[in-house]
């Protein structure tokens, strides 16, 4: 490392806006929200300071103190300690604190200041505090305290100047230690009660309006009226809104198909990759795009609002009857954007046990990888008609799968619970965070952020996959004077009427277990592995089979399209999910209780749903 | 065979070898690193042609730079850099340890 080089540690309670403070300074886009516990890993990123001089900025998972209890807080204090594998200790720390809530956060700080290595502390969400009167004497602070005190709004642009120019000066004195003592840390608290007391004036502890809203967002009765109301609205709006644009691009890819293909013979080999592989395959799967994006804009202002932890706490009383920590709604909540962000935030969660229940049940959330499969067959055969006069039943019936999701989770957790040794409990202890406007640049961000995603995925594996499909779809060819569809001789087709000798008793037929095999990498690819298996099958009508919505309304029966969807309910077709259970439990076993529990669960589900309907129909 | 043919043969077949490559290397990445460290370390030697030793660069796997795929970032999907062991990075020791019951 150069000797201009600084190494900058950012650390802090849990929610305070250091993820924030690092995107500020190295023009990162790592996630931010409105609740604790969105880092569980060190990042690392740079900036050059004004003077010419390389900052290397590491942001860590916020900590309460270093008596770490959990797998993300252990990560901060080694880093800080310099205990991390293969790092040093850093040049400098900076520890941020919300100016709205010191009480909490200037103890940290005194704790971190007994590591006896520069200290700077930046209180955050100055804006905020101003706005509700809290007065803060810095200068004052800063003597007191003994270390470099700056003021920063880390989400406003230039709000980080202060804490820049400090930080691009001289190297602050090492801080002086208060004592590293048992009787020293145990009187922390009183003397953070004595710098507020001669430093900073609190009008009062909480914010008006956010007891106001409380009083009905954490109602027992009323919360929870207002979070199902909530859902219920998502699900409703995103069949509602998304459709002029899915119009659009549907009608955008055919005439770019069309368009690229005029100049081929239509019986050609690459007419039909394009065509029937790539178009057919991918473009099933683009059209999407906007009912994603619509899920993830409310899922975001959920998140930048402060709501969520109110969520958590209105669930603690199911989570905890159904033998989950309250800690696991955030990493479930995560899980549906994708199960491995959420896997991966249950480092959050201190307790093995519930850490280990919360992996299992994580891959039942749903994922967003789902929502392709879901809404093709929603609005293939579940029809356009109002329920009571006012919702869409396509609406409905997507709210109820993510219903069935989040109950099957419940129940899998219960048996986990009933199965367990230990019935020991934890209660809940979490931070409400203060309700906030969702800021325009982090939404706008992270719907940024999940479009590139899943336009990544859909030009990478997806198209990867679909090419593969459409080869081993193709080849080999017909024997000579062969009269059905190509497909059946291929090596796909042979494949789909194998396997369809186990899938038949659950309603799929032959096209649908070549989809299940390529859908194992990514589960939508199962869409566009459709597209293209039913593309290759049309014998004549190229623009039926490039509508698969309308192809699979007319060749399944409702009761093969229940059933598909209870199979994906449960069924834990990504594999990339299933590796990194593995890695964080580093246990092959719980990768095969995982996958197996849920395709028990799966095959049962569309067992009973198949034969249920048949009868019914 | 037409020159249509031939043309159409060699597309397909470029087309068919990358897609399996990209799902290899998103499916398994570190064996795909695996396998093109010791190919690039390979050809990469004393002894070997300039524009061998090109090739053999080209193919060394990039270091990924990224502290990793905790938080929603880029790589917080399925199929992201989840599983994936950087070479230069020491996993940090999060791996849950289950004892046995007495």
């Amino acid at each position: 490392m150069s000797a201009s080089t600084l190494r900058i540690a950012l650390v802090g309670n849990p929610n305070c806006g250091k993820t924030a403070l690092f995107n500020q300074l190295t023009g990162g886009r790592q996630k931010v929200a409105n609740y604790a516990g969105v880092t569980v890993e060190r990042k690392e990123g740079r900036f050059t300071a004004p003077s010419g001089r390389i900052l290397q900025l590491i942001d860590l998972p916020g900590a309460y103190s270093f008596e770490a209890a959990s797998p993300d807080e252990q990560i901060t204090r080694d880093v800080c300690t310099g205990r991390y594998p293969g790092e040093a200790a850093p040049d400098l720390i900076v520890c941020v604190a919300d100016a709205t809530n010191l009480r909490l956060h200037l103890r940290f700080l005194l704790e971190v200041k007994q590591l006896g290595r520069p200290v700077v502390l930046a209180l955050n969400m100055m804006d905020t505090a101003k706005r509700r009167g809290i007065e803060i004497d810095v200068p004052e602070l800063q003597r007191r305290l003994g270390v470099p005190v700056v003021e920063t709004v880390a989400v406003r642009r230039g709000g980080a100047r202060a804490l820049i120019e400090r930080v691009d000066g001289d190297l602050p004195t090492v801080a002086v230690a208060d004592g590293d003592d048992a009787a020293g840390r145990g009187n922390q608290h009183a003397q953070v009660r004595e710098l507020l007391a001669a430093s900073v004036r609190m009008p009062r502890a909480t914010a008006a309006l956010d007891d106001a809203l409380d009083r009905w967002a954490l109602h027992p009765v009323f919360g929870l009226t207002i979070l199902a109301a909530l859902m219920f609205l998502i699900f409703q709006a995103v069949f509602s809104w998304a459709e002029p644009v899915m119009d659009g691009i549907e009608g955008g890819m055919a005439a770019l198909g069309a368009w690229l293909t005029q100049g081929l013979p239509p019986d050609s080999a690459l007419y039909s990759l394009l065509n029937d592989g790539i178009f057919a395959g991918v473009g099933a799967v683009l059209v999407f795009l906007p009912q994603i994006l619509i899920l993830f804009l409310f899922i975001l202002i959920l998140e930048e609002s402060g709501y969520l932890p109110r969520a958590a706490f209105l669930l603690d009383r199911l989570m905890f009857k159904a033998g989950l920590t309250g800690r696991a709604f955030i990493p479930l909540l995560s899980s549906f954007a994708c199960a491995i962000p959420g896997i991966m935030a249950t480092r959050s969660i201190n307790d093995p046990r519930d850490r280990l229940t919360t992996i299992l049940v994580a891959p039942l959330m749903t994922c967003s990888a789902r929502l392709p499969v879901y809404t093709l067959l929603i609005a293939a055969f579940i029809p356009r008609q109002a329920v009571a006069g006012v919702f869409n039943l396509q609406g409905v019936v997507l709210f109820s799968l993510y219903v069935a999701g989040i109950m099957s989770a419940l129940l899998v957790a219960y048996v986990i619970k009933r199965l367990r040794k230990d019935k020991s409990e934890h209660a809940l202890l979490m931070e409400l965070p203060a309700y906030r406007m969702p800021h325009l640049r982090d939404v706008a961000l992270g719907l940024w952020e999940r479009a590139t995603i899943f336009l990544r995925r859909v030009g990478g594996i997806l198209l990867a996959l679909t090419v593969l499909l459409w080869f081993l779809a193709s080849f080999p060819g017909p024997p000579p004077g062969a009269t059905g569809p190509a497909i059946d001789y291929s090596l796909a087709g042979r494949l789909g009427h194998a396997l369809h000798y186990v899938f038949a008793p659950i309603g799929f037929n032959w096209q649908i277990c070549i989809a299940l095999v390529p859908g194992l990498a990514a589960r939508e690819v199962a869409v566009s592995a459709l597209g293209t298996v039913y593309a290759m099958s049309a014998v004549g009508d190229t623009e039926l089979a490039s509508q698969l919505g309308t192809v699979i309304a007319e060749q399944w029966s409702l009761a093969t399209a229940l059933s598909l969807l209870a199979w994906y309910v449960f069924a834990p077709q990504c594999m990339a999910t299933l590796a990194v259970i593995r890695r964080e439990t580093n246990s092959w076993r719980y990768v095969a209780i995982s996958a197996g529990y849920m395709f028990a669960l799966a095959y049962l589900a569309s067992l009973l749903t198949y034969q249920i309907a048949r009868v019914l129909s | 065979m037409s020159t249509f043919e031939l043309v159409q043969g060699v597309v397909i077949g470029l087309v068919v070898t990358l897609s399996a490559w990209q799902a290899f290397r998103k499916l398994l990445p570190q064996t795909s690193r695996r396998l093109l460290a010791r190919a690039s370390a390979r050809l990469d030697r004393n002894g070997r042609g300039g524009l061998t030793r090109r090739l053999g660069r080209w193919l060394q796997p990039a270091e990924a730079s990224s502290g990793g795929c905790g938080s929603g970032g880029g790589c917080a999907s399925c199929g992201g850099c989840a599983p994936v062991k950087l070479s230069n990075q020491v996993e940090p020791p999060q791996p849950l340890q289950f004892r046995a019951r007495l």
